[in-house]
């Protein structure tokens, strides 16, 4: 039995003699277990198979330890000679990065071209990433922002959608996990009057606790108190800095100054210490963020208690070690109690996401995908930059031989080639990073003004590291191929033989580069023309209005002067005859919300004879004068447009709809005569007639399809605040001083806000497609080229090292245009099977573009194969002077060369 | 020309090493020979593991104190054994003389008495 035992820990001992160094085990080895053994025999003579396993335990330990001190030279009194001391190694380094430097300054073309295709691969990702940093990982100026959640409603058709003011209360009052929650509306436009000359500013009700929640303070005066938060009729506010220097002078001194906001008077209490930019987290709107110059409190809004109008946004904190999933489920608990208790209000899917994330939703995708595109920019110039460190290394095959044969490990060689890629990436970077800063401020933000606040992309620390990353990967990727298969040359091999031919033995590595770029950049490519195409498709979608010559300017009537309907009614016949009779006024109009302005107004609507649910239909109302389609190049399909026979106490109220309205509940009659009622907070309103019907304004987006819309005639529903309109056969912005004068006449403390070209707002909904395709077009753009010069350069490569066998199948009787063929054919098969692989990784990735697409399938079948057409015909573009080259060989020439 | 070599350069040696040199000084040995050897010598209190002997061993043979050469037993296995070199020789005794001055000395200052020499 002890024989067995003896036996295994013999075979225990000989796994744990792995650990010992090599040269030391293949010496000794043998011996070692040997008397391992006669050791063991020895105990288990005195003692038995327990004195056996203790001597076992032993040896095991010793040889352990044996080899733990083998490897680190423990307990020896001096060093081995062999080992290179650490400081030498460096020195070592330092010299090899040195000849590598004055090497590359010696080959000014070959480094040049490897910086400059490195520059761009390193650059463009720099730059995505950071736009993608500053958009999507960190979009929110705010200190301890990463904590800050928000609170929406889920809308189906628009998304996160505001709470109305009262929701504010009940979530106080009931979300435990919450250790702070505040609201704060969109921009409110008020007209400021009493203080200089009067206009139009943006302003924005929060409730409080905001200015904690955001990270700020008040620098002059104070902050809006808790009671007059809870009054609820307090007439203070706190200001901006850009405000009160706009206002008052940069130094002037505080004393609460009154300024009369729609004619009421205000006290400006305190100014905050940041122009603070505040995150639109729910909007029916287009715009992801306000900058209010002034702050009043949320409890004076006048639809403050009104719980079917949703104005708040919700932001706030976790209690700490509160979970966002607890948080989620204790909000979906308390909405459906609050729906219980108030069944007249819908809510929606209520959602607790973190800030950043809500904020940046919308570019999240678009930017991973441009990242993922410059991904694939850099590993084309990688493979470009790969095939001249193979050719310059095989150039050197002799070189490298000499040097092992004179003792150079090959781990030594390999370092050594490592370096020079290090060093080749690293000043590569540096021009990269140059390239990422010039570009970021020729795209600033890429067009992305819907970006989330303050995201401007900088090169800053975070963005230089990712720099330092890709070069890192692009010195790993672009050196290691060249590296391993020049030291694995047998330097005896090598020396015999002469440089043309060991060139050739790199022809696999080269294969694979050519079929790696191409195949990559088709990807790109296809990308890039789906890209095209939908965006094509997204200009050429009819907006539904033709306003390019057309001016507008928003008007915001206040409440004091204008009370009743009839003086607003009043002003705006005066405002409009006047308007019409100048020169150059081809029609004037007026609406309450200007299409493509991104802003709406929303209604449920009763149809009669619909039944009502609780899916009440809904329509966008706008609120025109009668000259309004006109003006905006609306086509008026049947019926009539409004006119002076539309008068309030009529009890004839009228109403034109758009195509989609009709479409959509009238689908088989005639909705002309047909009758609806608006749901207005203040109850339904009276019955409409239906009067005409007009055609669809893609209002909501081009890419989106048309909302059912509903229009009434201003003499009939006078509201407050509209948008005046000029159309004229010139340029509308020269009308600019004509429409604010006429104003001006009829009222001088009137201000006109926002004058633009009222098309202006169809530019804004696709710039940022416009540029997302362009710079993903470019960059595939830049990938084709590289690819082509690339292969252009493997084929050139290829043809050089094979002149003698070119030499000699001329000289054997080979026709010239064989040579071309042959040439051409061995090149061309690489490409169409890195095609085929192209294309199927196209149809993988892309299905993540869909989201982007308009109009355009993701495997659409007509970009497919022009793509990949044009990719073919460059690919065989770059074979033709190479292969033209090859056919026009001297054999005799050829065979002599070497 | 052969190199001087001075046998002061190796002093002191490691107690291992030293024993193992003692063990080879009459006659060569091979590995459990020399640990059989070495525990006879110090009545059991030195018993030397494979690893420590033989790394020991290889710093010897490194250093050119001990050569080695491989042997056929009586058994039919081969082993190697190793022997003192001319330059572990002169070493050994180098050491000795070391040891024994430090003895002297102790003595001198009655750490030692003369029964236990």
């Amino acid at each position: 039995m002890t024989g067995a035992v003896i036996r295994w820990a013999a075979q225990v001992y000989r796994l744990l003699l792995q650990l010992t160094p090599t040269s030391f085990r293949c010496e000794y080895g043998n011996e070692m277990v040997t008397l391992f053994r006669e050791r063991c025999a020895r105990a288990a003579e005195t003692g038995g198979w327990l004195a056996v396993l203790v001597c076992a335990v032993r040896g095991w330990t010793d040889v352990v330890w044996c080899a733990f001190a083998g490897r680190f030279h423990i307990g020896e009194r001096r060093a081995d000679p062999s080992p290179i001391a650490s400081d030498t190694r460096l020195r070592v380094l330092a010299t090899d990065a040195r000849i590598a430097a004055r090497t590359f300054l010696r080959q000014p073309l070959f480094t040049g071209t490897v910086l400059l295709t490195l520059a761009i691969g390193i650059g463009a990702p720099t730059a995505i990433f950071g736009i993608v940093h500053k958009a999507v990982l960190r979009p929110l100026p705010y200190p301890r922002a990463a904590e800050l959640v928000s609170v929406v409603q889920n809308d189906v058709r628009f998304g996160p959608v505001p709470f109305s003011v009262p929701y504010l209360d009940d979530f106080r009052d009931r979300l435990g996990q919450f250790e702070s929650l505040a609201g704060f509306t969109s921009s409110w436009n008020l007209t400021l009057t009493g203080s200089g000359e009067p206009r139009v500013v943006t302003a924005s009700y929060v409730s409080d606790g905001l200015l904690e929640l955001l990270g700020s303070e008040i620098a002059q005066g104070r902050n809006i108190s808790a009671a007059e938060h809870a009054s609820g009729t307090a007439r203070v506010v706190v200001v901006s800095p850009a405000f009160w220097r706009q206002q008052f002078g940069e130094g002037a001194p505080f004393d609460e100054p009154i300024v009369r906001l729609n004619d009421v008077p205000h006290v400006i209490v305190g100014v905050l210490r940041d122009d603070l930019v505040m995150p639109i987290t729910g909007s029916i709107v287009n715009d992801s963020r306000t900058s209010a110059e002034i702050w009043l409190p949320l409890s004076t809004n006048e639809m403050a208690s009104l719980r079917m109008i949703p104005i708040m946004n919700l932001i706030g904190r976790l209690r700490a070690g509160a979970t966002l999933a607890a948080a989620q489920a204790e909000l979906v608990a308390t909405a459906s109690v609050l729906g219980n208790e108030h069944p007249e209000v819908a809510v929606d899917e209520v959602l607790v996401m973190p800030l950043q994330t809500l904020v940046s939703r919308d570019i999240r995708a678009p930017m991973l995908l441009l990242l993922a595109a410059t991904a694939g920019l850099l590993l084309i110039a990688c493979a470009n930059v790969g095939h001249l460190m193979l050719a310059r290394a095989a150039g050197r095959s002799g070189e490298l031989a000499v040097r092992a044969s004179l003792g150079a490990t090959r781990a030594r060689l390999v370092t050594q080639m490592l370096i020079e890629s290090l060093i080749l990436a690293a000043s590569s970077a540096v021009f990269g990073i140059g390239v990422a800063w010039l570009s970021l401020r020729v795209f600033p933000a890429l067009g992305l003004e819907r970006l989330p606040p303050s995201a401007t992309p900088v090169v800053d620390v975070r963005v230089t590291l990712f720099a330092v990353c890709c070069a890192l990967a692009t010195a790993m990727l672009v050196g290691i191929v060249p590296a391993l298969a020049a030291s694995r040359l047998s330097p005896h091999n090598v020396l015999k033989e002469t440089g043309r031919t060991t060139a050739g033995r790199g022809r696999k590595a080269r294969q694979m580069l050519v079929f790696a770029e191409v195949s990559v950049a088709l990807v790109l490519l296809i990308s890039a023309g789906l890209l095209a195409r939908s965006f094509w498709t997204l200009t050429s979608v009819d907006s539904g209005i033709r306003a390019d010559r057309v001016l507008a300017g928003e008007v915001a009537l206040p409440a004091s002067r204008y009370s009743d309907g009839s003086v607003r009614s009043a002003f705006v016949e005066a405002a409009l005859a006047r308007l019409a009779a100048t020169r150059d006024v081809v029609d004037a109009a007026l609406v309450n919300r200007l299409p493509f302005s991104g802003s709406n107004v929303l209604v449920g609507v009763e149809v009669e004879g619909l039944a009502t649910g609780a899916d009440a239909p809904t329509m966008d109302r706008r609120v025109v004068s009668p000259d309004y389609f006109d003006a905006m190049g609306i086509p008026l399909l049947t019926g009539r447009p409004f006119g002076s026979e539309d008068r309030p106490g009529t009890d004839d109220y009228v109403a034109i709809v758009n195509a989609t309205a009709a479409r959509r509940y009238w689908p088989d009659r005639e909705p002309i005569g047909r009758r609806v009622r608006l749901l207005l907070r203040s109850g339904p309103g009276p019955w409409l007639r239906i009067v005409g019907i007009a055609g669809d304004v893609r209002h909501h987006g081009l890419d989106q399809a048309p909302q059912p819309e509903i229009y009434v005639p201003y003499s009939q529903a006078p509201v407050e605040s509209f948008t005046l309109l000029v159309r004229t056969n010139a340029d509308p912005l020269a009308l600019s001083p004509v429409l604010r004068q006429t104003i001006q006449q009829l009222d001088s403390e009137l201000p006109l806000n926002h004058l633009a070209v009222a098309s202006d707002g169809i530019a804004q909904s696709i710039a940022e497609p416009r540029m997302r395709t362009l710079i993903f077009n470019l960059f595939a753009s830049v990938s084709l080229l590289l690819a082509t010069i690339g292969i252009y350069g493997v084929i050139s490569y290829s043809v050089a090292t094979r002149t003698r066998d070119i030499g000699l199948r001329l000289a054997f009787g080979a026709q010239r245009a064989d040579i071309f063929r042959l040439v051409l054919r061995e090149g061309m098969v690489i490409v169409f099977a890195a095609v085929i692989v192209g294309i199927g990784g196209s149809l993988v990735f892309t299905r993540f573009l869909e989201a982007q697409l308009f109009g355009v399938s993701a495997t659409d079948p007509i970009t497919f194969t022009t793509v990949t057409a044009v990719l073919l015909v460059a690919a065989f573009l770059a074979h033709v002077i190479p292969a033209t080259r090859a056919m026009r060989l001297d054999p005799a020439q050829a065979l002599r060369a070497e | 020309m052969a190199k001087r070599i001075d046998p002061e350069q190796h002093l002191p040696l490691t107690t291992v090493a030293f024993e193992i040199l003692l063990a080879v000084a009459s006659q060569e040995r091979h590995g459990y020979d020399i640990m059989v050897s070495i525990e006879e010598r110090t009545g059991g209190r030195l018993s030397l593991n494979p690893g420590t002997l033989y790394r020991a061993v290889d710093r010897l043979v490194r250093e050119g104190l001990l050569e080695a050469a491989e042997r056929r037993l009586k058994s039919g296995e081969t082993r190697r054994f190793f022997r003192l070199s001319r330059t572990g020789s002169k070493v050994a005794a180098a050491e000795a003389r070391r040891l024994a001055d430090q003895v002297r000395a102790a003595r001198a200052a009655e750490l030692l008495s003369r029964g236990d020499v």
